[in-house]
């Protein structure tokens, strides 16, 4: 997969997957508010149903309250509270203290099973680090309640199960759930991988052909000219509407924003704070480009739109290394990859041998190409690269 | 077993087939082990000995029924099969004994369905099982018997609540889980869709520039070919089994670049060899949207830096970008600049050189894709007022 092989870690794409992810999750803590208000008017009943004290139902609705609140804060407050793995913690320790005292409080086989229950709807989040407490959470719940209140499960007749057989269960359960979120987790994460390596090499394209464009056309971006059209364009809009131009300043931040550091901005512009200059930094033109690279992209709309729906996990992956190939052509196929990086092109630079095999050295890059060609480039990586640049020294002299 | 827990661990790389297969496997291991835990237990069981020796012999049936099929590469029938021996063990140990182990069987079942990741499966089997649990609840006395009066009521609601809740619960992470796989995925495969069209784009660019500035194109440079086959042949040199005729297949690769492939496949004088080889070829093809440029671009920008945006990096929608409708409306006139001055897309002749004008751009906002990037009352706002983006953009 190309994600995995050229999406490398690098720091700034790590940080799009994770607010992809956050963005994700503050989502799915309003799902998990929803099922825990749903769960409010039954346990109510049931707690009513086996004489609790109002004093005891009172502290369940306020623990209640108390997850629900922390999720909403976390959701709405997203810009301060920016680890929403915090408020998962807090309503995963919540949930099982409340389900081990409902369990101790209640005290019959069947209400022994809403660890179940907790354990699913905690699965909904779909987080690696999430799963692996929750898992550990309901073992550990589960085995102290067994263990330490056994009378839990007596129900009076002599039909009460074994302790073990009830751990036993307890274990496959988690087993089998963990092994199945695992799955769902990494084949998420894959897919957050594939869908930021496919989109950031859609702006390095997109940045190619605005390169490639000032090339063809002989003229250079006129970012200077494209602002002084924009002023043109707001006064004749505001004296249409009939209102003051509120667009002057923000085109001065913008043309400032080309060539002054955050900082000087900052001191320059005080009616501003951090939000603005970053939503402003989508319209300038120069050093950001986020809109002009959108209207390229708008311009193809009708052309982009999926025909097939085909899942990514069916999509079939560039590789130099199709099974169906003789050895000459995967070998022919490399080596064409390898001299066109080495050669580059009248737009694009040569990239040098330790470049090159920097990618090759990645262990992704493995599956990109035949396993012998692979183990010839790894093994035999010095002596290659000698020949290799004499290669380029002879047909340089040539 | 270790290169089923190394195909867990690269899971994400398997295609649906491939993991549904390591998917029975791992359900099988655990029948295995279910199987072995409680069948015996029937042994001890107040049942008849023909049924003592019915369940085992069909639960031995059905887990190598289940196995040959995985064998023979029949995935979705082992799964079925699978799935009915955990039925059949559940619906057994829930009516014969009666007790906890057959709800928690439930339970068991029912997360071997989810571990599927099937919805179809999981609402068919995983709603069958649900409801025949509320039904033997409802039915069982026996399941609190012991208990005192007043709560011999509420203990069965309880299970029932608790096996419902459950069934719900993974109900919902199905639907979430297919609605986000699918939203993402039709990103995935437009952008990618997007990135074949601006690699035609490039691809063309540079091949006019080559023209222009008298630079030969690289499928015809003989200095790129003699390189491409000084390191084929080294690299043919060292691979286990050299093959002999690098060179020959070097000069075909570089003799179809001008030849359409239709053309070679249709030739009287081709070989069956040649045809193979050009078919091969076909996605390693110079100045095409292919494999071969998929991994040089990808290659290449791996080391171009980033775009410098750091909030709403994916965003399309100008609503979401924007707090206020000033900035949106300096969106809107930026966008409208761009289309209107720079080349965006193929003219006529297949070149990369179409300017779009003033009704072609009012035509694009309104179709039907570019509400992706523009709401109702924006395109109204731009049409209004496209006199002033008309005269002054």
């Amino acid at each position: 997969m190309l994600g995995e092989i050229f999406g490398e870690a690098n720091a700034e794409i790590n940080d799009q997957i994770y607010k992809m992810e956050s963005d994700h999750l503050r989502k799915k803590t309003i799902i998990i508010n929803i099922i825990l208000i749903s769960f409010v008017v039954p346990l109510t009943l049931v707690l009513y149903a086996f004489d609790i004290d109002f004093l005891n139902i009172f502290v369940y609705l306020l623990t209640f309250a108390f997850i629900i609140t922390v999720n909403m804060i976390f959701y709405y407050y997203r810009r301060l509270l920016t680890n929403i793995r915090l408020s998962m913690y807090i309503t995963s320790i919540g949930m099982y203290i409340m389900t081990t005292a409902l369990i101790l409080d209640v005290r019959t086989p069947s209400i022994f099973t809403m660890l179940f229950l907790t354990y699913a709807t905690l699965s909904l989040y779909q987080d690696y680090k999430v799963s692996i407490f929750n898992s550990f959470l309901l073992f550990s719940s589960g085995l102290f309640i067994t263990s330490q209140f056994p009378d839990v499960f007596e129900s009076g007749t002599a039909l009460s199960p074994s302790i073990f057989y009830i751990v036993v269960f307890l274990l496959l359960f988690i087993a089998l759930l963990s092994v199945s979120s695992a799955i769902i987790i990494k084949r998420k994460n894959h897919v957050y991988k594939q869908v930021v390596d496919v989109k950031e090499r859609e702006f390095k394209y997109i940045e190619t052909i605005f390169e490639l464009q000032e090339k063809y056309s002989e003229k250079e971006f006129d970012y200077k000219e494209y602002y002084q059209k924009l002023e043109e364009f707001t006064d004749a809009l505001s004296n249409t509407i009939g209102m003051s131009n509120v667009f002057a300043e923000r085109i001065s931040i913008l043309k400032d924003m080309t060539k002054l550091k955050d900082k000087t901005l900052s001191k320059k512009y005080k009616g501003y704070n951090h939000a603005d200059f970053s939503e402003l930094k989508q319209l300038e033109l120069r050093k950001y480009k986020k809109i002009p690279y959108l209207a390229l992209e708008s311009a193809q709309i009708d052309d982009i739109q999926p025909e097939e729906k085909e899942l990514i996990f069916e999509r079939r992956s560039p590789t130099f290394n199709d099974r169906e190939d003789d050895i000459q052509v995967k070998i022919v196929a490399f080596s064409v990859f390898y001299v066109l990086l080495r050669t580059g092109n009248i737009h694009i630079k040569p990239l040098s041998h330790e470049q090159i095999f920097e990618v090759i050295g990645r262990p992704e890059f493995s599956s990109v190409v035949d396993s012998d060609i692979y183990n010839v480039l790894i093994e035999k990586r010095s002596e290659l690269e000698k020949e290799l640049k004499k290669i380029d020294e002879g047909s340089a002299s040539s | 077993m270790k290169e089923l827990i190394h195909k867990i661990k690269r899971s994400e790389f398997l295609t649906l087939n491939e993991l549904l297969r390591v998917k029975v496997s791992l359900v099988m291991i655990f029948l295995l082990l279910i199987g072995l835990l409680t069948v015996p237990v029937s042994f001890f069981e107040d049942f008849a000995l023909t049924i003592r020796i019915i369940v085992p012999s069909i639960f031995v049936l059905l887990f190598s029924f289940t196995f040959l099929m995985l064998i023979l590469r029949k995935s979705r029938i082992a799964m079925h099969f699978s799935i009915y021996t955990f039925l059949g063990l559940t619906v057994y140990y829930v009516d014969g004994s009666g007790q906890l182990y057959g709800y928690f069987l439930l339970f068991i079942t029912l997360t071997v369905i989810i571990f599927y990741q099937d919805i179809t499966t999981y609402i068919l089997y995983g709603g069958v099982l649900t409801a025949y649990g509320v039904y033997f609840i409802q039915t069982n006395e026996e399941l609190v018997a012991g208990l005192p009066e007043n709560l011999q009521t509420v203990s069965p609601i309880i299970y029932q609540f608790i096996l419902i809740g459950f069934f719900v619960v993974y109900l919902l992470q199905f639907i979430l889980t297919d609605s986000f796989n699918e939203n993402l995925n039709e990103e995935y495969l437009k952008t990618s869709k997007a990135n074949d069209l601006f690699q035609t784009y490039v691809i063309k660019y540079i091949g006019e520039l080559q023209d222009r500035n008298g630079v030969t194109r690289t499928t015809e440079s003989e200095a790129f070919q003699e390189k491409v086959k000084k390191v084929a042949g080294l690299i043919g040199e060292n691979v286990p089994k050299p093959p002999q005729d690098i060179e020959e297949v070097v000069e075909y690769y570089f003799f179809i670049q001008k030849e359409e492939l239709q053309r070679v496949v249709e030739s009287e004088n081709a070989s069956k060899r040649a045809i193979r080889y050009a078919k091969a070829f076909e996605k390693y093809r110079l100045n095409h949207p292919n494999d071969l440029n998929n991994l040089y671009f990808a290659t290449y920008f791996s080391f171009k830096p980033n775009l410098k945006v750091d909030i709403n990096r994916y965003e399309r929608k100008l609503d979401k970008m924007f707090t206020n409708n000033t900035n949106k409306i300096l969106a809107f006139a930026i966008i409208y600049l761009v289309l209107n001055n720079q080349i965006t897309r193929l003219d006529r002749w297949g070149r990369v050189n179409k300017i779009l004008t003033h009704d072609e751009i009012m035509t694009l906002i309104q179709s039907k894709g570019y509400r992706e990037y523009l709401s109702f009352e924006d395109i109204n706002f731009i049409l209004q007022n496209q006199d002033i983006f008309e005269n002054y953009l």
